[in-house]
């Protein structure tokens, strides 16, 4: 596959002769960067995968009016979020489970996941990321999986750097006092 | 990320590998089944109905038309009733021709004693008379009762 930058993909997808092999480009380009952002926040891999089809669909609709006002990354990395987080409000307002039973059927899952592959302990840092607020979440994984930038955090969530890092100090806090327990 | 060791020793102990795996081979049909994806959703989209589109503007097409039409309804019956006062305003003739069907005795009354009122009773022909004393609804009660009482 020819590495070709963002700005070219964007170029190529706007003309209609190569708008899908553009696209299929951006899609092999980002994919699983996409999956592993999305996957940490919903979990199970099904429902990751419904995630990203999703996003991808959205992003598809969308890339026409694209105006490269944002890097394209940080762009899809918002959709995804969006899409993800939706996700998860859609799954508590379908079943009408308080968010306290949607993150223990996500701890839960976690055992019982055929895709998960780790030790005892890193079971118990997704359980205790699973319990934190939404932004510390996001933040978290960002900062200590894919060890991103503040400064494109920012773009992509919305959120001044300085309330990034206080919510990242925050969510390691939380996170150690629940792996020191028991 | 360095202060990481001292703020959270377990967390570091925990590692940064990815806990989590795919399916084999998942990545690499994941393109095609997106852009699948995308193009059943796509070929999918109804066109949109131009019922749809002009729903909003019909909505308040539609409000506007119930109430102005509120509004003349409440015009025409305020209208009727106030015509329906006025006879005060005409002669005893027309109150009972006019409100035959609805004839009120307290009306008449009212305009028999204030005294001001025309009564074309006394310019009117035989034939006026008589139509009027043969018109099908009129209360004639009140007038055999009370002969004397109503005096223009």
């Amino acid at each position: 596959m020819t590495n070709y930058s963002d700005k070219e993909l964007l170029e190529l997808f706007r003309e209609s002769d190569t708008q899908h092999y553009a696209f299929n480009l951006i899609v092999r380009k980002y994919q699983e960067r996409i999956y592993w952002h999305i996957r940490k926040i919903v979990i199970n891999h099904d429902d990751a995968d419904d995630v990203v089809q999703n996003t991808f669909l959205k992003v598809w609709g969308a890339l026409q009016q694209f105006r490269e006002d944002s890097q394209l990354y940080t762009w899809l990395y918002r959709i995804a979020t969006n899409e993800a987080l939706t996700f998860l409000k859609r799954k508590k307002t379908k079943y009408f489970l308080p968010l306290i039973d949607v993150e223990q059927q996500l701890s839960n899952s976690i055992e019982s996941d055929p895709y998960f592959d780790g030790n005892e302990l890193q079971a118990k840092l997704q359980k205790a990321i699973i319990r934190l607020p939404d932004k510390q979440k996001l933040v978290f994984n960002m900062k200590y999986f894919e060890e991103m930038k503040y400064e494109d955090m920012s773009k992509i969530l919305g959120t001044s750097v300085g309330a990034l890092k206080a919510s990242f100090h925050h969510a390691v806090k939380k996170i150690e006092k629940f792996l020191e327990e028991d | 990320m360095n202060d990481l060791e001292t703020t959270g020793p377990k967390l570091t102990k925990a590692g940064k590998e990815n806990p989590f795996k795919v399916p084999d081979g998942y990545f690499d049909s994941l393109p095609t089944r997106v852009q699948n994806y995308c193009n059943e959703h796509s070929t999918k989209k109804q066109p949109v109905r131009s019922i749809f589109v002009v729903k909003p503007q019909l909505a308040l097409a539609a409000g506007f038309c119930f109430f102005v039409l509120l509004a003349f309804a409440g015009y025409y019956y305020s209208r009727q009733a106030n015509n329906f006062n006025s006879f005060e305003k005409v002669d005893y003739l027309k109150i009972v021709v006019e409100s035959g069907t609805e004839f009120d005795d307290n009306l008449l009354y009212d305009a028999v004693t204030n005294g001001h009122k025309k009564d074309t009773l006394k310019s009117s022909t035989n034939d006026e008379l008589i139509e009027y004393l043969l018109y099908d609804n009129i209360n004639s009660g009140t007038l055999i009762e009370h002969p004397k009482d109503i005096k223009p």
